[in-house]
């Protein structure tokens, strides 16, 4: 096999594929790495990041944990994406030496690396400017053992295609994670609406976890930070907003999830109200965390009567933006757009408090579009 | 009674599939066709998974009823897919060529969600289950399944309930010679004592012979009924 065609199917299948379906996530970090300064700051700003990490060895452990985790995601994701059925064809690679296959996995891994590579190697410039070998070298060194890891991972899930022979002694733990799957299986009849929810548990988790994660530890930092005059609820309603919107590429997820695996749910007799109400059910089981953390901020930001509306704004975004993905598949670019049109509308909206009338009709209007598009 | 008025499926600009406009009386119809020629299409429009242009009807059913009440109920009004979907999806059950369903759900999930949406005996289809020596596999979920034992399971929820019509998309591929046999005598059995209906596409013989009302055949974009 020439190199060309192993490229084109590496970059297609797996690099492509990668950085569309995580659009939101690249879409979210590049607003917050270069859209929240001007842009005769951004220089200045990111020098300043720079400086902080390089010269305070936390920061620089923060740093290099925040690689690690993006690694993580890469990995997930892509020995998930390797594991598929329709993938099984990726399992021609075995044909090349390990050598050979480690190879394509390392340029493979430094394609979707490649945003944590190119800031790595500006900062290791930086360093190297002001003589902090040190620095440098650390960092040139984690990227070298993350990419290699990650590389190494997926060599071997070609290799073992189906089994858990990459997982060597911790292969025990799946099988432990198996067991104990069945023996809960024996009790409980999963809901439909917990579906994409177990979803997102079992083949999203780094995404599920960095996006919950950043959404309590925001919703945290507002409560201890933000001390209002009197309960006002809009600056908890424009949280919740961002809340909504940190989670556009989990529902984008949902959305391909039940793409695949639940077309046979349009031949059971279940009317399109119980559907809308069993999407509603689901966006409230994936929200609970923080429309229960919220309760921090109780009395403080928020009366007792404005609760309805939190929840009320964090059903309506989210089956808004699902029943927007059911008009067509939309390509990831489009479906952003029309998530930070939504929220830059909302943004303004909210700040002239307009009620809990506002938030039914933003749920009255994701139910016509839910019920318009359904079937197609 | 199925009718069909003006049906076409696009796939985009793309015409796939027409359906001239068509009374198929209730029966067992082997529906014919090469590779790609709509077969499946024309199946997943019937059972509601893909939206087309036209419409479908269902008449009322008469099988298995005394003569006043079919009388009384070939006097309603036909059920239209797209005005009362639900109803028509209560009478119109499918199994697809390959099933696929989430890999964490067990076959108890799926037969407890059919048996509750579809108003069906969970204790008769756990007995085809039994009889496809696949019951055993009852809690585990389907992702640990073979293709046969995943085909088996979506054979049993298509017979599930109370329906007027089954579609079969190719029914006996990947499953074993006895469960062919097995299958094929449910669906004897069934359109002869409780009248149900049947559309069956399938490449391969019915070597255990079903009776089959008329064929159907698709070619040219085009449904062909030879009754």
């Amino acid at each position: 096999m020439s190199n060309k065609p192993i490229a084109r199917i590496l970059q297609s299948v797996l690099v492509n594929h990668f950085y569309q379906m995580n659009a939101g996530f690249f879409a979210f970090l590049f607003f917050v790495l270069f859209g929240v300064v001007k842009g005769g700051q951004l220089i200045d700003y990111h020098y300043s990041l720079i400086i902080a990490f390089l010269e305070s060895p936390v920061i620089m452990a923060g740093v290099i944990l925040a690689w690690t985790l993006y690694t993580l995601k890469c990995t997930n994701y892509l020995v998930k994406r390797i594991l598929e059925p329709r993938q099984l064809f990726l399992t021609c690679l075995n044909h090349l030496s390990n050598k050979q296959l480690f190879a394509w996995m390392l340029l493979t891994q430094v394609q979707v690396f490649a945003p944590v590579w190119v800031y790595a190697a500006i900062a290791t410039a930086v360093a190297i400017h002001l003589n902090l070998w040190a620095q440098a070298g650390t960092m040139v060194l984690a990227n070298l053992v993350l990419i290699g890891v990650a590389a190494r991972c997926y060599t071997s899930t070609i290799r073992h295609h189906g089994t858990d022979a990459f997982l060597g002694k911790w292969g025990f733990l799946r099988k432990w994670a198996a067991l104990t799957g069945i023996s809960l299986q024996n009790r409980f009849v999963k809901p439909v609406f917990s579906f994409a929810i177990i979803h997102l548990f079992r083949e999203r988790k780094q995404m599920l976890l960095l996006t919950k994660v950043f959404t309590l530890l925001f919703l945290y930092g507002f409560i201890q930070l933000y001390e209002p005059y009197k309960p006002d609820p809009r600056p908890i309603l424009l949280c919740f907003l961002l809340v909504v919107g940190s989670h556009s590429a989990l529902i984008q997820q949902i959305r391909a999830f039940e793409r695949e695996f639940l077309p046979f749910l349009r031949n059971l007799p279940m009317k399109i109200p119980i559907r809308f109400l069993h999407l509603l059910a689901m966006y409230a089981l994936l929200f609970l965390p923080e429309l229960l953390y919220v309760w921090m901020a109780y009395p403080l930001h928020f009366t007792l009567l404005e609760y309805p509306q939190i929840v009320l704004i964090v059903l309506a975004l989210a089956a808004f933006l699902h029943s927007i993905l059911l008009v067509y598949e939309m390509p990831s670019e489009d479906y952003l757009n029309s998530v930070f049109g939504m929220m830059a509308v909302l943004f303004f909206v909210l700040l002239y408090n307009p009620g809990i009338l506002f938030f039914l009709l933003v749920l009255l209007i994701a139910y016509v579009f839910f019920h318009h598009h359904i079937y197609g | 009674m199925l009718q069909f008025r003006k049906v076409e499926k696009y796939y985009g600009a793309h015409l796939a599939l027409t359906v001239p406009d068509l009374d198929l009386q209730k029966g067992m119809y082997w529906i014919q066709g090469e590779n790609g020629s709509g077969k499946t299409t024309f199946l997943k429009m019937l059972a509601g998974l893909h939206p087309f242009k036209g419409e479908i009807f269902l008449a009322p059913g008469e099988r298995g009823l005394s003569k006043s009440i079919s009388e009384e109920r070939s006097s309603e009004k036909p059920l239209s897919i797209l005005n009362d979907r639900n109803e028509f999806l209560k009478s119109v059950n499918y199994a697809e060529a390959e099933p696929l369903y989430p890999p964490f759900l067990t076959a108890k999930d799926l037969v407890e969600l059919y048996g509750a949406t579809k108003k069906a005996d969970i204790d008769a289809a756990k007995q085809q289950l039994e009889e496809l020596h696949i019951l055993d596999a009852y809690l585990q979920p389907v992702g640990t399944y073979s293709s046969g034992m995943v085909k088996k399971l979506s054979l049993v929820l298509a017979f599930m309930g109370n329906p007027d019509w089954i579609l079969l998309d190719e029914p006996l591929i990947t499953i074993d010679v006895a469960a062919v046999e097995l299958v094929c005598k449910w669906i004897n059995d069934w359109h002869a004592r409780k009248g149900i209906s049947f559309l069956i596409s399938s490449h391969q013989s019915f070597a255990s012979g079903l009776d089959f009302t008329g064929n159907i055949r698709v070619f040219d974009k085009t449904l062909h009924a030879a009754l």
